[in-house]
């Protein structure tokens, strides 16, 4: 994977190359200064750019002389784009970042989706769970949302306890993968 | 009796909604705030806000105590509880009556006769009004075997509550035991009660409900239906009003069983009595809500009778002057429910802060809302962030306005259900309006957005970072990034092209 960074162009100015992932895909693309404007590169396709804020966050884009209205905001490496009246979320890919596959393979922890309060705990540690079994059920905005198993295993270790509150994005549960023939180093 | 200032015993969108009906009579208002609320649009708009503190829910907005103390303390006459937190609790109307605060809605002893299912179900049944079959607590059998009774699917649900909660389908005799269990604690969470009903689930039964006023007087009318078949996890998300499943006669009668329904308990202010259709045109009474619901704006648009003014006026001892005779459904109305949710994520809520929020507005359009942009959202209350309202002349075009208005709804930070509610009104069946409470479940079971990028969000991306990296030239000074902004650049194009 070729890492985004600055490449000085001697002849038409400053290219540089960002990468953004939506749904599993990767997307480079190219951009580099042209007049007053901007060529811009999406695959084999070249783009004549300008653009305008309207005030913070929303903008007018004009592409190839067809004008669109974009709304934005970033927070890190994630992207929240309003375009025709869907909001894309998506993330800008840094250089050295592994891959999202191999990321899941190297740590299968179960993260909470959500922020709230853990109302059951249904597994302990060294449960055999199979795929889709509820491991714990965690309450938000008076709704319980249940997680499950993604896939086959053994729990490792169970963080939280009925009555915790916890916050999204923390690991709830550590996996190991039981589908798996055997782990590295066998 | 005379009401010169209403403590507002809410938050979010119907806090402001009713803070700006006082404010046009011009009755003073206190707003309640937790912690996390401090910001939050009511808070600015009532005369004077008095802080709850901690906010989880028990030790704020369901606090009665706290809630009395206040109101009290800042000498009002009324209590306006909006609707979910204490709106259906006989115990805060009493708290409020005991205290010599109006409350605003019916009496305690109605609250409780209808908050209690059993009794709502038996009462409305001695007056002539049809009800589904199920389970009561009170038969000489366990919730278990009666569901064996009526046969599955059956729904259970909390006896105290409403909006969802508490609420299971259950398909088969196997998930009986874990979905009581679940709806236990939900009932218990929500209601601080554990008491379950059951009843028979009906086939492709369609929500309708009747919006009743009632003076203190004995007066009693029907604003007509709202359609709210539209559901996920029994929680509404689209409704309208007129329903397409009623014609003039089948309106009539239901609009008489209504008012028949809150004639016989000795109901007073506005409320509503929902019924479950079936594909046969048969109609039950499911229960009564006690309180303002979330979806009256609706009525309010096609007959153009102010609910909530009507509230405050019927407690203040008012006559209802308004005359069935009188009122008319003019034109259609849509509402869609904008939640902090992912419908990719299993509806997830999602939380936040609200980056940036541009709504719709025009010829018909109204937006309820209780919060703005910079707002954090919480995980502490309901999801909704605002009702998105249109009337038009007929149904077609009130989609059409739905549809225009939802496309041009900006919410950024927050992951909201907004394209999911457009997709719905995208929907071919939705539009001859062949719907159902399945409706979700049969057309949308695992609905994705787009899985591709457009080139516009890319390119947009691409000129934000441009625009923020430090640019590093081989010789001479290093640029200050913002100077190199794409969006400062006024771009060599005109708007005609």
């Amino acid at each position: 994977m070729e890492e985004r960074g600055c490449v000085e162009d001697r002849q038409l100015g400053v290219v540089m190359e960002f990468q953004y992932e939506f749904a599993g895909k990767s997307y480079p693309v190219h951009i580099k200064r042209d007049g007053k404007g901007y060529k811009v590169t999406v695959g084999e396709e070249v783009f004549d750019v300008s653009s305008k804020e309207i005030r913070p966050g929303f903008f007018t884009l004009n592409i190839n002389g067809k004008p669109s209205k974009i709304s934005m905001a970033t927070e890190g490496s994630l992207r929240h784009i309003f375009f025709h009246g869907h909001v894309y979320k998506f993330t800008r890919a840094e250089g050295k970042r592994r891959k999202t596959d191999e990321l899941e393979m190297l740590s299968p922890d179960i993260a909470s989706p959500i922020s709230g309060k853990v109302v059951k705990v249904d597994v302990s540690d060294g449960t055999a769970v199979a795929e889709g079994q509820v491991l714990m059920t965690i309450e938000a905005m008076k709704m319980e949302y249940q997680i499950k198993a993604p896939y086959a295993g053994t729990v490792e270790h169970v963080h939280f306890k009925a009555g915790d509150q916890v916050d999204i994005g923390v690991v709830l549960v550590n996996m190991m993968k039981g589908d798996d023939p055997g782990s590295p180093g066998q | 009796m005379k009401i010169d200032k209403v403590l507002v015993a809410n938050r979010g969108e119907i806090a402001v909604r009713i803070i700006k009906a006082c404010g046009e009579m011009s009755l003073q208002t206190v707003a309640i705030f937790s912690d996390v609320d401090e910001e939050s649009l009511h808070v600015h708009l009532a005369d004077e806000a008095h802080p709850l503190g901690d906010p989880t829910p028990s030790e704020s907005y369901l606090n009665i105590d706290k809630i009395i103390g206040i109101a009290k303390d800042c000498r009002a006459d009324a209590v306006h509880p909006g609707y979910g937190f204490l709106s259906e609790n006989a115990n805060f109307a009493l708290a409020c009556e005991d205290a010599g605060l109006k409350f605003i809605g019916p009496s305690a002893a109605v609250i409780k006769d209808m908050g209690d299912k059993i009794e709502a179900k038996r009462t409305i049944m001695k007056a002539g009004v049809p009800v589904i079959p199920g389970y009561t607590g009170e038969e000489q059998e366990s919730l278990e075997d009666a569901c064996q009774r009526v046969g599955f699917p059956v729904l259970i649900k909390a006896a105290a509550g409403g909006g969802g909660k508490g609420m299971k389908v259950v398909h088969t005799k196997d998930e009986l035991a874990d979905s009581i269990d679940s709806a236990r604690r939900e009932a218990m969470s929500s209601f601080g009660n554990d008491e379950l009903l059951m009843e028979k689930y009906l086939e492709k039964p369609r929500h309708i409900e009747f919006q009743i006023l009632a003076d203190e007087r004995g007066k009693v009318v029907h604003l007509f239906e709202r359609e709210c078949s539209i559901q996920r996890r029994h929680q509404k998300v689209i409704e309208e009003t007129p329903s397409v499943a009623l014609d003039e006669e089948l309106r009539a009668r239901m609009g008489e069983a209504a008012v028949k329904a809150a004639e016989t308990i000795g109901y007073t202010n506005a409320g509503t009595v929902e019924f479950m259709l079936d594909k046969d045109r048969c109609f039950y009474f499911l229960e009564m809500n006690t309180r303002l619901q979330v979806e009256h704006a609706i009525t309010e648009m096609t007959t153009g009778v102010d609910i909530v003014k009507w509230q405050l006026k019927i407690a203040a001892g008012q006559p209802l002057t308004l005359d069935q005779e009188a009122i008319k459904q003019r034109g259609h109305a849509i509402e869609c429910r904008v939640y902090a949710e992912d419908p990719e994520k299993g509806f997830m809520p999602s939380t936040g802060k609200l980056k940036a929020m541009e709504v719709p507005n025009g010829v018909n359009i109204r937006h309820d809302t209780g919060v703005r942009e910079g707002l954090e959202i919480t995980p502490y209350y309901d999801p909704m962030l605002a009702k998105l309202i249109v009337h038009a002349e007929d149904r077609d075009d009130a989609i059409r306005k739905m549809h225009w208005s939802l496309s041009n709804y900006i919410t950024l930070g927050v992951t909201t259900n907004v394209p999911f509610l457009r997709a719905m009104i995208e929907n071919e069946a939705f539009r001859r309006g062949d719907i159902d409470t399945h409706f979700i479940d049969t057309y949308f079971q695992n609905w994705t957005m787009s899985s591709e990028l457009p080139i516009e969000v890319l390119i947009a991306a691409a000129l934000d970072d441009f625009g923020k990296a430090p640019v590093e030239h081989t010789n001479g000074p290093k640029v200050d990034a913002d100077e190199h902004s794409p969006w400062k650049s006024a771009g060599a194009w005109r708007i005609d092209s």
